[in-house]
């Protein structure tokens, strides 16, 4: 937290506030004060609350950055069903367990109806960006034969909307993680024993 | 509209605002004056704004009533995949276009997280009635041998889950519902191809 700019403070503490009480119930002054300045210094920093709110997307990246696969250039090594399944997990867990990013999630599910930019930002994590992830990725396994043929964009959808789903399940009623997690279960087992291929 | 009973115009007009606005920020007197009447003559019907909800979680099933399938006795008569995806288009466009449905939809998605048993169960009847109706909808047709022998429950969350992300997709962001039509029609074509046996 120490080499975080103020700015950076600021917008993680507004995160805090949104997603908790919502952007509405939130004041300026409550966000000052919980980054340790005066309500008048804020300004400094952002124009208002809705200033704030447009720019909360510039920590919203930080805990994707080094999650595997989200860098483009950087290859995956998935060569089978088991490997595939090993990956997904991992990367639900990161998804329902980091605080930055579930405290995004509510708040864009919130609000997405009124600011095109969270709107946009939810689209990006909830349907372009995994579905481009596991749209090369299966296009590799495809290539490679560990994966039966087919369009790998429609496939990518039918591979992680039903995780974004339950995923979606889950934030609503964590007291639901039992049935959440056979679920994925029985998705994930269905899923490779139809599409991919057994060495 | 007209012949309603007033409690039921009051408590449309309300889940109207309430899914614009969300629901802290509407007012008794908003959703009064929406009906015509004075802010005080409403508390006639309703002794608070949280009495509304409840009436809300009346009404919705109000668009599924009739429909075919939503009825459990009922059989449904689906032998093959075009038969599937007729039927499937028919609930889509319900869902995409039906006013009572689309508000009934925005209204739980921006307040779910809202600490409020009322809501959790309406937003959890939205997402359990569809999945049960494919559930059903699976099993006999894998007992009856036109579907590929897989547990049921993943058969339906992977048929719905691409559709229900597609329709969020266009809720946020409307100028992406041709694409998002798209990707349903190639996403059913190919479960389609996967699990349902050709005649």
């Amino acid at each position: 937290m120490t080499s975080m700019t103020v700015k950076e403070k600021i917008l993680h503490v507004a995160l805090d506030f949104f997603s908790q009480k919502g952007y509405t119930a939130t004041t300026l002054d409550e966000i000052a004060e919980a980054a340790g300045m005066k309500a008048p210094n804020i300004y400094n920093y952002f124009k208002d609350k809705e200033d704030i709110l447009r720019n909360i997307h510039l920590i919203a990246d930080e805990p994707y950055q080094g999650l595997i696969g989200y860098d483009q250039k950087m290859p995956i090594w998935i060569h089978n069903g088991d490997e595939l399944k090993q990956y997904t997990k991992y990367h639900v867990n990161h998804t329902i367990t980091n605080e930055t990013i579930v405290k995004l999630r509510k708040l864009c599910t919130i609000e997405q109806f009124k600011y095109d930019e969270l709107a946009e930002k939810m689209s990006a994590h909830q349907y372009d960006l995994i579905n481009a992830l596991y749209e090369r990725l299966f296009n590799e396994m495809i290539d490679k034969g560990s994966m039966k043929p087919g369009d790998p964009k429609v496939r990518a959808l039918q591979y992680s909307a039903p995780i974004t789903l339950l995923i979606q399940l889950y934030d609503r009623a964590p007291d639901r993680s039992d049935e959440v997690e056979k679920m994925l279960e029985d998705h994930l087992d269905t899923f490779i024993e139809a599409y991919c291929v057994n060495e | 509209m007209a012949d309603l009973p007033i409690k039921d115009k009051i408590t449309y007009a309300a889940l109207d605002l309430f899914s614009q606005k969300g629901y802290d920020s509407t007012t008794v007197d908003e959703i009064a004056d929406a009906v015509g009447m004075k802010g005080p003559n409403l508390y006639y019907y309703f002794k608070k704004k949280e009495d509304i909800l409840q009436n809300i979680a009346s009404i919705a099933d109000v668009p599924y009533q009739g429909m075919f399938g939503y009825d459990n006795d009922a059989p449904i008569w689906i032998h093959n995949g075009e038969e599937l995806k007729e039927f499937s288009w028919f609930l889509v466009k319900h869902t995409m276009d039906d006013e009572l449905t689309v508000k009934l939809r925005r209204f739980c998605t921006i307040e779910q997280f809202r600490d409020s048993e009322v809501i959790h169960k309406l937003a959890d009847h939205q997402y359990e009635v569809v999945l049960n109706l494919y559930i059903k909808l699976f099993s006999d047709m894998i007992k009856n041998g036109k579907a590929k022998d897989c547990n049921p429950n993943a058969l339906a969350l992977q048929f719905t889950a691409p559709i229900s992300i597609l329709i969020q997709l266009s809720d946020r962001q409307p100028n992406r519902r041709d694409e998002a039509m798209d990707m349903m029609n190639k996403h059913m074509d190919s479960f389609i191809d996967t699990y349902i046996i050709k005649e």
